[in-house]
């Protein structure tokens, strides 16, 4: 894994950028002041040129011979030229190199290079009049042909010197646009880094997360601010129930204790009979019987709380009821009830162990049969609807009260508070229920009528 | 002396009760739930509350906070599973007079019961003591001018609750509230049979008669020389 940047990364396309637009500009100066500079040299060799024709046609030879008037007509040093007359002949030249003056096809602008010297070259026809006296003013018409060569090198000279002040110019502003691009980025960020160090500061003790003003007034930050404080809001409300099951949890476990203590000590307080010493310890051991039912219950439901995978293995719904259903008919004839299954449709597959269904079934029956008066009936089934499987364990007895039914599946909730009653419980049986279906990817549901009876209906996803 | 204990946990309610009957031998009376608890606290002066916290339909702290706003004044001994600093804080900043972290020792809870009553009553010694009579609570021993008197159980309790209003008329009626319970069945010819033994016994030590017989009032603690003024 390596660092990005973000802010470099813009950086870096920014400027890259900027640096091409500098560059095209710089070229595009460049190419157009050459072809100015180009055209204004070409004047200039014209006009060069001319006035060497103008010399030519000024000289005075008492042969009438094509000369160069060389007082009209001084050369730039570098300069190179020729005249020719039309057969070819040299009249006149330059005194350097002449190979790049050399006559050429026609007349027109053209280039040449000696060696590492580039000349820009004009070949021209001109007409060389001589009016003689004896003529009685009919001139003598003698062509000539001039080629004039400029070194055309100093161009590129005049073209850097001329653009040089855009280049500069560009790289100027380049950099100072990087200065700013980067002051521009650590400034905007700031709200961000105000967020982060809101972030960091969210104590595990309050869980309470407000974010910094400028993070909430920054279009582009609100979101995460928005996300973070929702997710802080909901580790919240999970510590809080956790917190408040282990505060329910310890006051449950020392009333227990304190129970056994209690009974102990009551029975220590004097000195008793035999037969009151037996049923005082018979006293303690219920007591203790309690504590150790509490204890496995908060074990259980802890056990699957904790689960953060779901269930790994597939149980047949309907074989499970029966077996499960079978195990408890004991305990439902002792108390007078009948317990049976019934519209059990088999290969029903849920996802599910068979120690969390056998929790789940025996919790429910358990209950359904302690709520039941002797001689009615528990009725247990298993039906697919769709693609749900729904497990429902039916009862005839008191049923609970509307005001209760919304908090049945509260940790420790009991709806009769005198909790040594036999159908009391720890108030944890359903709270279990809830959480091993939750586990098993599906839902609880209870309905209920005060006098009519109870059902619990549990829904999971058929695979 | 009479106790109100408010616990929903049975078992634990009627361990309470034995003992402090038992040790004691005050009237005790339960109560399951913090509405309960609430309506009898209205119904009888109780000597003494002992209040669990958690409790079904009115949280302990709220009953504890909704008598001390209606100016109840019964001292009260709060039964807490939560031993936290900040707890124990709030809960005496609203009107707990002790508080006990459950698992309790019970004998411990019966001597802080007894103590809360004295200082709920102004005492500020173990020791009752009115013209020439000490009464020991703890170790139930009454003693006239250093001898010591047999007394049945009621007639301790009738002398006890009169020493701690001495020199002021109680009514059978304030007897009865507050040495039976609402199991008991109330009839105040027993109150009358007690007293009058009551008074017998301590003639014959103290050679006075010190509880003196408001006829149709009730009864008052009084030395000899301030029945004759």
């Amino acid at each position: 894994m390596t660092d990005h940047s973000l802010i470099r990364r813009a950086t870096i396309v920014v400027l890259g950028i900027e640096l091409v637009c500098a560059l095209a500009l710089a070229l595009t100066a460049i190419w157009h002041e050459r072809l100015a500079r180009l055209h204004a040299l070409d004047v200039a060799l014209k006009g060069r040129s001319d006035s060497l024709i103008g010399a030519v046609q000024d000289a005075e030879d008492p042969q009438d011979n094509v000369t160069v008037n060389a007082e009209e007509f001084s050369p730039m040093p570098d300069d190179e030229y020729a005249v020719y007359n039309p057969d070819g002949k040299t009249v006149s030249t330059s005194q350097g190199d002449l190979s790049a003056v050399a006559l050429g096809q026609q007349d027109e602008f053209r280039n040449y290079r000696v060696g590492r010297r580039p000349y820009r070259v004009l070949q021209q026809h001109a007409m060389r009049i001589i009016d003689r006296f004896e003529t009685k003013g009919v001139g003598l018409r003698r062509p000539v042909i001039v080629v004039y060569a400029v070194r055309s090198d100093r161009v590129w000279h005049e073209v850097m010197g001329a653009t040089r002040f855009y280049v500069f110019l560009s790289l100027g502003s380049l950099s100072i646009s990087a200065v700013v691009l980067i002051v521009l980025a650590r400034r905007l960020l700031l709200p961000l880094n105000a967020l982060a160090r809101a972030a960091s500061s969210i104590q595990p003790s309050t869980l309470q997360f407000d974010p910094p003003v400028s993070a909430i007034t920054t279009t582009e930050l609100r979101p995460l601010a928005e996300a973070l404080t929702q997710t802080t809001a909901r580790l919240r409300g999970a510590f809080e129930s956790q917190r408040r099951f282990i505060s329910d949890g310890a006051h449950e476990l020392k009333t227990a204790v304190a129970v056994v203590r209690s009974t102990i000590q009551v029975l220590g307080m004097r000195t008793r009979s035999e037969d009151e010493y037996r049923d005082g310890l018979e006293r303690v051991l219920n007591d203790h019987q309690r504590v150790e039912d509490l204890v496995s219950r908060m074990l259980t439901l802890a056990r699957f709380d904790e689960m953060t995978t779901a269930f790994e293995c597939d149980i047949d719904l309907c074989e499970g009821i029966g077996e499960i259903v079978g195990n408890l008919a004991a305990y439902a004839e002792a108390n007078g009830i009948r317990l049976s299954t019934k519209d059990c449709s088999p290969g029903l597959k849920i996802r599910m162990s068979r120690e969390a269904l056998e929790t789940l079934v025996s919790n429910l029956v358990m209950n359904a049969v302690q709520h039941s008066p002797r001689g009615s009936e528990v009725l247990v089934s298993a039906q697919a609807e769709g693609q749900t499987a729904t497990l429902e364990v039916r009862d005839f007895g008191e049923g609970i009260s509307q005001e209760n039914l919304p908090r049945v599946f509260e940790r420790f909730f009991r709806e009769d508070p005198s909790r040594s009653r036999q159908t009391g419980g720890a108030g944890l049986g359903l709270a279990i229920c809830k959480s091993i279906a939750e586990k098993g990817g599906g839902s609880i549901e209870i309905h209920s009528r005060k006098g009519s009876g109870t059902t619990v209906i549990a829904g999971f996803p058929c695979i | 002396m009479r106790v109100l204990v408010v616990e929903d946990e049975l078992r634990l309610a009627e361990n309470i009760a034995t003992a402090l009957r038992d040790g004691p031998g005050f009237a005790v009376d339960r109560s399951d739930n913090g509405e309960d608890a609430l309506l009898a606290c209205e119904a009888v002066d109780y000597d003494l509350l002992i209040l669990d916290l958690m409790l079904p339909k009115i949280h302990g702290s709220k009953v504890l906070q909704l008598l001390r706003t209606r100016g109840c004044a019964t001292p009260v001994l709060v039964l807490t599973a939560v031993s936290e600093v900040k707890s124990t804080i709030d809960l005496l900043n609203l009107g707990a007079d002790d508080y006990m972290t459950k698992p309790f020792d019970l004998g411990e809870l019966v001597a802080r019961s007894r103590a809360l009553i004295r200082r709920g009553k102004g005492v500020k010694q173990p020791l009752l003591i009115f013209a020439g009579l000490v009464l020991d609570s703890a170790s139930q021993i009454v003693k006239a001018n250093g001898h010591e008197i047999e007394l049945s159980p009621t007639e301790f309790r009738i002398l006890e609750y009169l020493m701690y209003h001495p020199k002021k008329v109680i009514s059978k009626r304030e007897l009865l509230e507050h040495l039976y319970d609402f199991a008991w069945e109330h009839h105040s010819n027993v109150i009358e049979a007690h007293v009058s033994n009551l008074r017998r016994k301590l003639r014959v030590s103290l050679e006075q008669t010190i509880v003196e017989n408001m006829r149709g009032r009730g009864y008052r603690l009084s030395a000899q020389d301030e029945v004759a003024l």
